[in-house]
């Protein structure tokens, strides 16, 4: 994966691990490491959504999280590049430098009720951003807030009214004007649409889809639905304990799957037709624990078609075809998904 | 005895708050026969859990069963009106459980977090069988590994917390499996659960059911899950049942516009869409519900002349929709149908 012109993100062996203390008479003593995103790759484009998938503790959350720097990493490296300064490493930034490429990185969060505060009014909560930084003041502000309401289809007359008066979906427009506000280069969403009712779900999606395309928005696009993935993201990678197991164009990954634990995953989705021919390739077990995963790939001990490799070698990941990496030893002997 | 184990009719259930009165059920019929399973389907508010209560008698205060019945046709032709019995009474407590168990989308909650596993299995078994103490640990030992869980002896006497969600989930379904119900109703089972392992849950619960024999009540807001487990579908909005058919007539032959825009909204992983159709508006505010057909606001086959109070049409044999419209709207040819 080589960093292009046009590459707005370069993510490279990142890890972030959690201590496990300890808690004894000689003190508090680190005894393991809870390695929820160990050695993570992946570059996205200018204008490109790129979903993460995976399933509840894989480590999608918080590799957003650590992009953002709301942690900080274990290792490697977060090249951002700024539309004014250039290739920056996140990884290296302190608070200071930080608040700056926070400007340019904006973050949208699952539960619309807890991420608005509900003391503010829509005015200060979507006018916030341009408050911090200073962009914007009085009538230039009331506006711009006007304007971002608008854009996500409320009312600006709602502006003094409180998050309290507002539906789930509604909130969730909220965040997303917030979001928008300062013109940020990229966008990371996590999991916008779990929180919502089926029918609220679609008009939230369109909307994505449509600002991002009205402003050639780059979205990192946090979720553990398949379908809402399908549906909107240009790429796809797929994690599983911490690692990213496949990455592919969307199409490519849905049609032509090249890693057991992504066939596993996609067969266990269910389809809304009741015609649809059930092709469940049972995962046996459960997930393994970060702090303790099993030797060679962490996957061989759930996997159909692990051989004595698997146990002791460690896949890395890799471009099997062109633009289509995964990280599984045999991926150009097994035919999957099919 | 009839192949019909459940008979639903015109329930009516509210909640009578300091600021009005919510109607969260209001005139919902259906039936369910026995060995089938029944899908639910609806979004937040549409009384879907409040009906699976109700079937129970065990709506909680402020709320109560206001009028209708729900004949039970447990042990022979002449059946129990669940709706009339004391909700604390003897007899409720023998059905429930006993031959009618229920399982709940969070299994954290529904089991006790100070008793261990094998403590909760045991007390339930006895309570509806006779057994001693130890006939019953072996009866939950057997369930425990029916349901696909390694060592099920030293699982008795785990507590809770010591366990993964999906083994939670399992316990459950073991738990309400121990009496040999003749109905089980599962309120959004796998909602809590991840993908894999809601495959996994379905895939049990489908092979339990060929075993066991038991009826389904299955209740979710996903229309994927409905479409791999149920053999008939009631749609429910607002408190009442939009439309009921059997389950390849929902997806391929819907005659509401609720059930048809529903279909349209949700995003595919089996195929490309470019965009998905949106239901405008939001679901209404329970105590403010509209006028007339609930569904006008957000309809698009909305005609002031002829929807003002819409009934629960027959429009085919096992097909019912509650739509002024429903013989005009066209059947929504499903999107695998639909040329490309």
């Amino acid at each position: 994966m080589t960093t292009q012109n046009d590459t707005l993100l370069h993510v490279s062996n990142l890890k972030k691990h959690f201590p496990i203390y300890n808690r004894g008479i000689l003190g508090k003593r680190v005894t393991n490491y809870v390695k929820a995103v160990d050695g993570v790759n992946f570059t996205i484009s200018r204008g490109e959504v790129l979903g993460l998938v995976g399933e509840s503790g894989c480590g999608k959350t918080t590799t957003g999280r650590t992009i953002l720097r709301a942690e900080t990493p274990t290792d490697g490296s977060i090249i951002f590049r700024d539309n004014d300064k250039g290739e920056i490493d996140l990884a290296l930034l302190n608070r200071e430098e930080l608040r700056d490429v926070w400007r340019n990185i904006q973050l949208i969060f699952q539960d619309p009720y807890s991420s608005l505060n509900p003391r503010m009014t829509l005015e200060q909560i979507v006018g916030e951003p341009l408050h911090n930084y200073d962009v914007l003041k009085g009538g230039a502000l009331r506006d711009r807030v006007a304007e971002l309401l608008g854009l996500v289809g409320l009312r600006p007359e709602y502006m003094s009214r409180y998050p309290h008066a507002f539906s789930g979906g509604q909130r969730q427009r909220i965040g997303i004007a917030r979001a928008l506000a300062l013109n940020p280069q990229m966008i990371i969403c996590d999991e916008p649409v779990s929180a919502l009712d089926v029918s609220i779900q679609a008009q939230i999606l369109n909307l994505l889809q449509d600002l991002q395309a009205q402003f050639q928005l780059t979205y990192l696009f946090i979720s553990h639905d398949l379908s809402v993935v399908r549906h909107l993201c240009h790429r796809v990678a797929v994690m599983y304990v911490g690692k990213i197991v496949e990455i592919a164009s969307t199409e490519e990954l849905f049609n032509n799957i090249q890693h057991p634990y992504c066939e596993a995953l996609l067969s266990s989705a269910p389809t809304p037709d009741p015609r649809a021919k059930r092709k469940h390739v049972p995962l046996i077990g459960e997930v393994p624990d970060p702090a303790n995963p099993p030797p060679g790939c962490y996957f061989h001990p759930r996997c159909l078609y692990a051989k004595e490799q698997c146990k002791a070698e460690p896949p890395l990941l890799r471009e099997v075809k062109p633009g289509h990496w995964s990280a599984c030893h045999f991926s150009e002997e097994l035919s999957l998904g099919s | 005895m009839s192949d019909v184990l459940l008979e639903v009719n015109d329930l009516h259930v509210s909640f009578f708050l300091t600021e009005g009165i919510v109607r969260a059920v209001s005139g919902v019929s259906f039936q369910i026969e026995r060995g089938k399973t029944l899908g639910i389907v609806g979004e937040s508010g549409c009384g879907k859990s409040v009906t699976a209560r109700a079937i129970l008698n065990m709506v909680r205060p402020p709320g109560r069963i206001v009028s209708g019945e729900i004949n039970y046709y447990g042990q022979s032709d002449t059946p129990i009106d669940l709706a009339k019995l004391d909700p604390h009474g003897a007899e409720i407590r023998r059905i429930r459980w006993g031959e009618i168990s229920m399982i709940f989308q969070e299994p954290m909650t529904s089991l006790s977090p100070v008793h261990t596993i094998g403590n909760q299995m045991i007390e339930a078994i006895r309570l509806h069988m006779d057994m001693s103490k130890q006939d019953a640990a072996a009866h939950a030992v057997g369930l425990l590994a029916r349901v696909g869980l390694a060592q099920p002896e030293r699982l008795l006497t785990r507590y809770r917390h010591e366990l993964s969600g999906g083994m939670r989930q399992r316990v459950m379904i073991a738990m309400a499996l121990s009496c040999n119900p003749k109905l089980l109703i599962a309120d959004e089972p796998t909602t809590a659960v991840d993908v894999t392992t809601q495959a996994q849950i379905l895939n049990l619960m489908r092979d339990l059911q060929q075993e066991f024999g038991m009826a389904i009540i299955f209740i979710t807001h996903a229309l994927g899950v409905i479409a791999e487990v149920a053999d008939h579908v009631v749609v429910m909005y607002l408190g009442e049942e939009a439309e009921v058919a059997d389950v390849d007539t929902i997806y391929y032959k819907a005659a509401h516009p609720y059930t048809q825009a529903l279909l349209r909204s949700i995003p595919r992983h089996d195929i490309k869409l470019d965009r998905l159709e949106t239901i405008e508006g939001n679901v209404p505010d329970p105590m403010n519900m509209p006028d007339g057909c609930k569904f006008h606001p957000r309809c698009r086959h909305y005609d002031p002349g002829k929807c003002a109070n819409p009934a629960l049409l027959q429009i085919g044999e096992q097909h019912w929709s509650r739509c002024a419209r429903a013989h005009e709207i066209n059947p929504q040819l499903s999107r695998t149908e639909q040329p490309s």
